[in-house]
């Protein structure tokens, strides 16, 4: 499977930030990109469609991403997907909970589109 | 729980690691490492098995600052993982042949320590903390080795639609935190709230720190941090909290703007809000300096009392500065302008200010389901006494036990409407603020005296009448404050006053806002009016009902009034406003020296006095504030005219009748206004007659608020138990108006 062509998942409340997120997945190449607004609509949007990479903030209405990564990984079907947090750098100390969880990587808010590329592909080729 | 199923454990992580493919713990193995450590301890714990406890938390340790990128030298962190999974490989082949561990962990957990810099004792606590201060520095590497954009350069290219999405969602965010902070505010508690405004901040945040937006990435970042230790119960929301966080809203909206305005080209206005002081403010806050406790100066509390002048002060102050031995309130006494007294009481105030611990928080809607059933508790308790059989009784203890009971009651009552009362203070304070901000922006220089700030009133009352009040305000500043030019030619000092008062009087409370500008011109207002037809001659008007004018819709569009009163923008909706609230407000001005609006407003808006009446069977509660008249009218004054339905001719003025028997169903007792009676109610601008039989009297009321479904019932505003136990409703004239024209 090519890489680039993997479907990824923007998870973040803030419109913004995912129009940023998607402008640096391009510039790395990714072009399939979807979005959610929140966990709850990330998790709608994982049932219903076939996504290969979740990118999710941690902090959204609803469900957050720390929610979502847990929901991720309880469910059968969905339990080995890539999941990529973005965190800001004041929450770091939060991502062992997402370690613990089960979390594929990390990435500290604000990043260049070359650290998430890498991330990406690193998390990619551990689970081929 | 047995020494095989942590063995179990131990064993799985030994394999894992066996089959690990470089040397490298990548984030999934760390994470599954970290979930393994974690059943260890609470086994070892349990087993009280010391030794393979801190070995398993040594490694925990090693894992989370390995996972935060924190540990440079991963050679021998993976080399040490490897050690640790063998320690605890033997310590616990030790316990079960002895029951103990001879070999000891100290120089395993000191490999730790070198690697992690955390010292084996503060374990839990300093694993969670140590990162926040001391961010790593891998990702900072990460943002310097881009080439630094300017916030400037940021703005070009792509970007440029990123910075106009930004820009929209960012000032959404931040009414969105307007919102909810005050929902805060009143539920301090609900940690769902600290979340809503937490949110925002950090989307901000984040998307400011792509966009190079640094300043806004700072104080947003400064912001969050502040919530962070809100939602971890490290600080509690007081209104400090509150106030900064406002503050910081308003600083983000402004610095937003000046973005916006960049990305139009245009130059924008220097940011007359000071961040870095701001920030600091946040960092005091975080820290648990609170801004308050700082108490007021004894010098101030002088002044305010009014027992020495400003001027004192300052020279006081100075010798107190250069003799550096004595206290203000020394110096004072010793150059006779205070007595020691009153230096004492100033102290006392003082103390009583920094220690106000006596009180405690109840929600809101508590306290008012009380006052609700101590108002039930009130009317049931004069039914009782009303009842023919408790007045045909003629036992002479059972009398003096019920009027016990119902001095008991009415002190209830009395005592349980306190509670809900706020003093003015804290209104008086944002107003004081808001005369600095507007005075700065109208380049004048203004003055805020506050007078009976502990004057108290309903707390559902202040939010109410803070609009009306800062539209005073805001025309004192702009329209009735001179600039400092104007005041200097006319004799009076350079630095204008508004002051604020409180004070209680009747069942009101009473608040005026003086200043010292340039006062009302009566016949400038007069001229406008007659102009405009708002009256036909200044005859019989007195100086009160002329200042009066200006509160009327007609006198009080900008452009018309700012020229000849220096008054009146929207005046008609600050009476409109202060109307809705049953209040009244009234005018004293001297061309050339001031003017002062005297607002009353009732103490509470729980209680309504009413006027009952009857139309048929039925009894309804009218306002008294909305009643102008009551008249019987002569047939003659009766028209109906076609077209324009029924007329009655009221002093002169020809005023719709409305009748209420017709708009609720009622057979009343009479259909002919001659034969009834007229109430001449006032609605919003507008007034007409109300039909109806009987007048019965004039009572107090306890408000009742409308279930929901009924609430949209047009007419009627609310009900109340009426002193016979019977219901009424109570009317809304405006509504009826609308009613009857459908």
């Amino acid at each position: 499977m090519d890489v680039k062509k993997i479907k990824i998942l923007v998870v973040d409340d803030f419109a913004t930030m995912r129009k940023v997120i998607r402008n640096l997945l391009k510039q790395s190449g990714f072009e399939n990109v979807a979005e959610a607004e929140d966990g709850a609509i990330a998790l709608q949007t994982l049932k219903s469609s076939k996504v290969d990479f979740i990118i999710s903030d941690w902090n959204m209405p609803n469900m957050t991403g720390i929610e979502l990564l847990k929901a991720v990984r309880a469910d059968n079907e969905l339990g080995k997907l890539p999941f990529l947090m973005v965190t800001a750098e004041s929450l770091k100390a939060n991502v062992v909970e997402a370690v613990k969880a089960g979390v594929s990587d990390y990435i500290v808010k604000p990043f260049t589109h070359e650290v998430l590329g890498e991330k990406i592909d690193k998390i990619m080729q551990t689970i081929k | 729980m047995s020494y095989e199923k942590v063995l179990n454990v131990i064993d799985g992580m030994a394999s894992k690691f066996l089959f690990l493919e470089g040397r490298d713990i990548d984030i999934p193995t760390a994470g599954y490492f970290l979930n393994q450590l974690d059943l260890i301890i609470k086994d070892a714990e349990e087993l009280k098995m010391d030794p393979l406890c801190s070995v398993a938390k040594g490694l925990s340790r090693l894992l989370e600052k390995s996972i935060l990128g924190e540990i440079k030298d991963t050679g021998s962190m993976f080399t040490t993982l490897e050690k640790g999974i063998t320690t605890m490989q033997d310590v616990h082949k030790s316990f079960v042949k002895s029951g103990g561990y001879e070999g000891g962990v100290e120089s395993f957990m000191g490999s730790i320590y070198q690697l992690t810099g955390v010292p084996p004792m503060a374990e839990s606590t300093q694993s969670k903390h140590v990162p926040r201060e001391e961010p790593a520095k891998e990702p900072h590497q990460e943002v310097s080795a881009e080439p630094e954009k300017g916030p400037d350069k940021g703005i070009e290219g792509q970007d440029e639609s990123l910075l106009r999405d930004f820009i929209v969602e960012g000032l959404e965010y931040i009414n969105e935190i307007e919102v909810n902070i005050l929902n805060l505010e009143q539920d301090p508690e609900n940690k769902e709230y600290v979340n809503t405004i937490f949110r925002p901040f950090h989307s901000i945040k984040g998307v400011a720190s792509f966009l190079n937006l640094e300043k806004i990435r700072d104080l947003a970042h400064n912001l969050e941090n502040l919530l962070d230790k809100v939602r971890n119960n490290e600080l509690s929301v007081t209104p400090q909290v509150i106030d900064i966080i406002l503050d910081g809203a308003d600083a983000l909206k402004a610095m937003i703007g000046q973005v916006q305005d960049r990305l139009e080209g245009k130059t924008s206005a220097a940011l007359d809000i000071d961040v870095p002081a701001l920030e600091k403010r946040v960092k005091n806050i975080q820290e648990g300096k609170h801004e308050q406790p700082e108490p007021k100066k004894i010098g101030t509390i002088l002044v305010e009392d009014g027992l020495i002048s400003e001027d004192v002060l300052e020279e006081a102050l100075e010798v107190a500065k250069i003799s550096n031995e004595q206290r203000i309130g020394e110096v004072l006494i010793a150059e006779g302008k205070v007595t020691p007294k009153q230096v004492s009481q100033a102290l006392r105030k003082q103390t009583s200010q920094v220690v106000d611990t006596t009180s405690t928080r109840v929600d809101t809607r508590k306290l008012d389901d009380l006052i609700d059933m101590v108002g039930e508790l009130v009317i049931t308790q004069s039914m009782i006494r009303q009842n023919p059989i408790v007045q045909s009784n003629t036992d002479r203890k059972f009398f003096r036990d019920i009027s016990q009971l119902s001095s008991i009651t009415s002190e209830l009552q009395r005592t349980s409407t306190s509670l809900r009362m706020i003093p003015i203070k804290q209104t008086f304070q944002r107003m004081s603020r808001l005369v600095r901000d507007l005075s700065k922006s109208a380049g004048k220089s203004v003055n805020v005296v506050t007078v009976g700030e502990d004057t108290e009133i309903d707390k559902n009352m202040v939010e109410e009448i803070y609009n009306p009040l800062v539209h005073l305000i805001r025309n004192a500043v702009d329209h009735g404050i001179e600039v400092a030019e104007e005041r200097i030619k006319a004799g009076k000092k350079e630095t204008g006053t508004i002051q604020l008062k409180a004070y209680h009087k009747g069942g009101n409370v009473m608040i005026e806002i003086s200043d010292d500008g340039k006062g009302l011109h009566k016949e400038k207002i007069l001229n406008k009016a007659i102009a405009n037809g708002v009256i036909d001659s200044a005859s019989g008007l007195s100086d009160q009902d002329i200042f009066r004018l200006i509160l009327l819709p007609g006198l009080s569009t900008a452009e018309k009034v700012t020229d000849v009163s220096g008054r009146g923008v929207g005046m008609d909706v600050v009476k409109q406003a202060v109307d809705k609230l049953r209040g009244k407000i009234e005018i004293n001005s001297h061309y050339g020296t001031g003017t002062t609006f005297v607002t009353s407003f009732p103490l509470t808006m729980a209680i309504i006095d009413g006027m009952i009446v009857r139309v048929g069977r039925e009894k309804y509660i009218v306002p008294t504030t909305a009643i102008r008249r009551l008249l019987r009218p002569d047939k003659e004054l009766y028209n109906s005219v076609i077209g324009r339905g029924e007329i009655i001719n009221v002093m002169g003025n020809l005023l719709p009748l409305v009748r209420l028997h017709d708009l609720f169903d009622i057979e009343p007792d009479s259909r002919n206004p001659w034969e009834a009676t007229v109430v001449v109610v006032d609605g919003e601008n507008r007034a007409k007659c109300l039909l109806v039989d009987e007048i019965i009297g004039q009572e107090e009321v306890v408000i009742k608020g409308l279930s929901e479904s009924l609430r949209k019932v047009k007419g009627v505003s609310g009900g109340a138990i009426l002193g016979d136990g019977n219901i009424g409703l109570i009317l809304d004239p405006e509504g009826l108006f609308e009613l009857s024209e459908m």
